[in-house]
């Protein structure tokens, strides 16, 4: 019983997004000479928003319509912030 | 099981995802607005943005992350019928809540203790007013987390009692998102 609850896939998201989240320290205390590293971290935190609405808020079981709002959204949300971002830079 | 579900569904009351929706733009508008602000003030915003403390933040992103595992297995665990699993999955994403609401504190009180307030800067300006209101949805959610976990499910896992549930659940994880996009912006970009 406790397996089934434990070992199952929204823990292998969980174990990712921490991962990600690490990752994403990392990169935000590293310069690199082809990209800017906080755009990275910003892209970096709009994939972990995608692994939240998909597997913890289950959308990929979802209506179409809730599919394509969100997935909208996250696409919208990342580019303008990026490109706000880097526009700065 | 979540995973081998074939047919379209969606989880908790359509209400709940027209507040995600429009809570979602609401807050990429006031990032926007912060990152113009940036523009303008790059030097501002780097020099505050090191004032904050990135261990804090990210515990409390573990904390987050951690409490919305909590939920989404609260809600696996009652679609089985385990609904003492349930209950405890959701006090322990509560008690994740209340230490996050905890931590803030101590975070926001350090840097009131120094002289750093809203009126500081913009960086402090916006650093106050986005963490306050997120803190505000993480209040609530945590009442929420509470509230439902002292369901009864005498009807098994059918109809409004499972339907609230999934509904607390999808606001549980918007604060959750919200929480990654804040800490990468305010803590993180360099």
């Amino acid at each position: 019983m406790s397996e089934r609850l434990v070992l199952t896939r929204q823990t292998l998201v969980w174990a990712l997004l921490l991962g990600f989240t690490i990752v994403s320290w990392a990169i935000g205390h590293t310069h690199f000479a082809w990209i800017s590293s906080g755009a990275l971290v910003l892209v970096l935190a709009f994939v972990k928003v995608t692994f939240v609405v998909r597997e913890f808020m289950e959308v990929r079981h979802a209506p179409l319509w809730l599919k394509f709002l969100t997935g909208t959204w996250i696409v919208v949300a990342c580019a303008l912030l990026v490109i706000l971002y880097t526009n700065a830079l | 099981m979540a995973s081998d579900r074939k047919t379209a569904h969606l989880p908790g009351e359509e209400g709940i995802w027209l507040f995600v929706i429009g809570d979602m733009v609401m807050f990429t508008a006031l990032f926007a607005i912060m990152l113009h602000y940036r523009s303008k003030n790059l030097e501002v915003f780097g020099a505050a943005h090191r004032l904050l403390d990135q261990r804090l933040g990210l515990v409390n992103t573990a904390l987050m992350l951690s409490s919305s595992w909590c939920v989404a297995t609260a809600v696996r665990s009652a679609r089985t019928g385990r609904f003492a699993a349930t209950r405890a999955l959701l006090i322990a994403a509560a008690l994740c809540g209340i230490l996050f609401a905890c931590i803030k504190y101590i975070e926001w009180a350090e840097k009131i203790k120094v002289g750093l307030n809203p009126t500081t800067n913009d960086f402090f300006m916006f650093y106050f007013a986005l963490t306050g209101i997120h803190l505000v949805h993480v209040v609530i959610g945590t009442v929420v987390l509470i509230f439902l976990s002292k369901t009864r499910w005498a009807q098994g896992a059918r109809g409004n009692t499972m339907r609230n549930l999934e509904s607390g659940a999808t606001f549980w994880h918007l604060v959750d998102l919200l929480w990654i996009v804040l800490f990468a912006l305010l803590y993180l970009v360099p």
